[in-house]
């Protein structure tokens, strides 16, 4: 069932960020054209300016458009009329909320492929092939130079996802909780969203008025590194907090979701 | 075995009361009606069935166990408003129905669509309000469920409509099911229950066979339901 | 087959004297075969159950009988059918005694007015 809820995510992102993808990439080819073979295209053409103008601006829709879907995907999908349907499948709430998350995860990663492949795409197209071999050779020098960092740099890449999942559980915790006001549901889940942040930000307060406790956190965050060994403790500290705020809001946003369904 | 048991069923929105100590044993293979004016808690009582709300106190059994998403895979439930993903065709709703619920006959299903010449490669938003009404009870009444829950299906549809409605519910009718109608118009499906239950602010107030409710009381059912909800 | 119903008597009872009204009329002939339930029922727009009640009642009479393979058809037996005539003719007679003595008719009376009804039928009709 996990699956197929996947799929039923990936169709419903598709048909908004596939065109919006699809766009990126004609306008990456068409920027990259233009560097290579139109010289005056970069100093002053109007028609670049605009180019550039509307490539920046899908980028931009990219993360906005994914934000949206990741809320609506929730707010709307679960917790609004189309919730009939889902909560009448035989699924438990927690498969439906991680299919969610996922789906929201995916689309993210995607986005952000999709951005970075497009710069990528202008370079190759954009630069002519001595150009490009430097570059390719800047790329392998820094490749060797991360290399003995392998894992560490893995563990800030998990650092990342998880950190991208922790803001999508947060918002599903503030609209399963905003929903419970019936005519006020949106407002009602920024307000709760505000809220969360503002938790944190005490908690945040209480714990560096603790000294011994900031102190150590202190010290873990800036801990000396030996030789190649890189400071491990620091990405493990800040993955640890995620993982409990994951937990944390997980178990808010299930509770107000499956125990406390208010639909629309 | 009955397919839905409650037992001193209650369900409270802070403090308000929707349903109030509710009992019930409803027998597979009979078509029966949830009759109530509006706020009576007919909606309360299906959405607890399907497990969209969880009691205050009390219990409910499907088929002998507590709903679950086990439990939904044999109930077919139709809801009083528009509740498909409405940016998808006709066709891809069939999908879905197909993948989710093992019991669903697509064949049953396009067959009905097409005696109502609804073309399946229309977007379902883009569909009139009663054709959307028809392609919803069509995919609910299409599964081979065990109980089927209508919430309010023939509210607000012309007599051509409600006709439709009717014919579509008695067709698929499947003598191992239980089929229960929520209404407040009780006029236009009385001749197609079995039991009727009428619902009182959160109380059942009667429930009843129709046949010998219309014996004992020497009126149609409807008749008796206005003498007894009369404001 | 037109499917009225009136309020406040048992669905079946009423179906069950339309499908006799239809078999004395001529409507469904001796040995002609009936719809199965379903087909009925989505017809006359009742519940299943209480149409199959209404035919199993109709078997009891003797007036349908069921072939196994094939369905359910309308007896051939002359007698039963001029029973059923019969307890009909005599429940209308009733009826209409009924109603014409609630508005202050007495028996010659009734036997009166239904003979001169008899004697010009066509302008009655037309009223």
């Amino acid at each position: 069932m996990l699956g197929k809820l996947i799929g039923y995510e990936m169709k419903a992102y598709s048909r908004i960020m596939v065109p919006i993808f699809i766009a990126v990439a004609a306008l990456s080819v068409i920027i990259g054209l233009g560097l290579r073979f139109i010289p005056e295209w970069v100093g002053g053409n109007v028609l670049f300016a605009l180019t550039l103008i509307l490539y920046i601006g899908l980028l931009v829709a990219i993360a906005v458009m994914t934000t949206i879907l990741g809320i609506n995907r929730y707010y709307g999908n679960l917790l609004g009329r189309e919730g009939y349907f889902m909560f009448s499948l035989p699924v438990k709430t927690s498969t439906m909320m991680l299919a969610k998350t996922i789906g929201a995860l995916i689309w993210t990663v995607l986005g952000a492929i999709v951005g970075g492949a497009s710069i990528a795409l202008i370079s190759v197209i954009g630069f002519n092939t001595k150009d490009y071999a430097e570059i390719i050779n800047a790329f392998k020098m820094l490749l060797t130079e991360i290399k003995p960092y392998t894992g560490y740099f893995i563990l800030w890449v998990i650092v990342i996802i998880m950190a991208v999942i922790q803001l999508i559980v947060q918002v599903y915790a503030a609209v399963s909780i905003g929903s419970q006001w019936s005519g006020h549901r949106l407002i009602g889940s920024i307000l709760v969203y505000i809220g969360f942040e503002i938790i944190e930000a005490i908690i945040a307060t209480i714990i560096r008025a603790i000294h011994p406790l900031a102190n150590w956190i202190e010290r873990v965050m800036t801990g000396t590194s030996w030789g190649t060994t890189p400071n491990y403790g620091a990405p493990i500290l800040i993955l640890v907090l995620i993982l409990v705020e994951i937990v944390i809001f997980w178990v808010i946003a299930w509770y107000f979701t499956d125990r406390k369904l208010n639909l629309e | 075995m009955a397919a839905i048991v409650c037992n001193n069923l209650t369900k409270r929105y802070g403090k308000t009361t929707a349903l109030q100590n509710v009992n019930l044993s409803l027998e597979p293979g009979r078509i029966i009606g949830l009759a109530g004016p509006n706020g009576s808690g007919k909606t309360t009582l299906i959405k607890l069935i399907q497990r969209m709300l969880v009691p205050t106190q009390g219990q409910i059994m499907i088929n002998g166990s507590e709903p679950s998403p086990e439990t939904k895979a044999h109930i077919a439930y139709l809801p009083d408003r528009d509740f498909l993903p409405d940016w998808m065709k006709v066709c891809a709703l069939m999908d879905l129905y197909g993948k989710y619920y093992g019991d669903f006959d697509r064949a049953s299903a396009e067959q009905m669509l097409a005696n109502l010449a609804i073309d399946t490669t229309q977007t379902f938003k883009k569909l009139s309000k009663g054709t959307r009404e028809k392609v919803q009870l069509i995919l609910t009444m299409s599964r081979k469920a065990e109980v089927y829950l209508l919430d309010e299906p023939i509210a607000g549809v012309d007599p051509a409509a409600r006709d439709y409605i009717i014919r579509t519910i008695i067709s698929n009718y499947n003598p191992e099911a239980l089929v229960l109608i929520s209404t407040h118009l009780i006029a236009d499906i009385e001749a197609v229950l079995d039991e009727v239950i009428f619902l009182k602010q959160g109380q059942i107030v009667l429930h009843e066979n129709t046949d010998d409710l219309r014996t004992r009381v020497n009126m149609s059912v409807d008749e008796y339901f206005r003498e007894v909800f009369k404001c | 087959m037109k499917w009225d119903f009136k309020n406040g008597i048992p669905i079946y009872l009423q179906i069950i004297s339309i499908l006799k009204m239809q078999i004395a009329g001529g409507g469904l002939p001796p040995g002609s075969q009936i719809q199965p339930v379903r087909d009925l029922a989505m017809e006359a727009g009742v519940n299943p159950n209480t149409m199959q009640r209404a035919l199993t009642q109709l078997e009891q009479e003797g007036l349908l009988y069921t072939q196994r393979t094939s369905g359910r058809f309308v007896t051939e037996d002359e007698e039963v059918l001029r029973e059923m005539r019969k307890s009909l003719s005599e429940q209308y007679v009733r009826e209409l005694f009924e109603s014409l003595s609630k508005i202050g008719m007495d028996k010659n009376e009734i036997i009166e007015a239904v003979r001169s009804y008899q004697e010009e039928p066509a302008v009655k009709k037309e009223g």
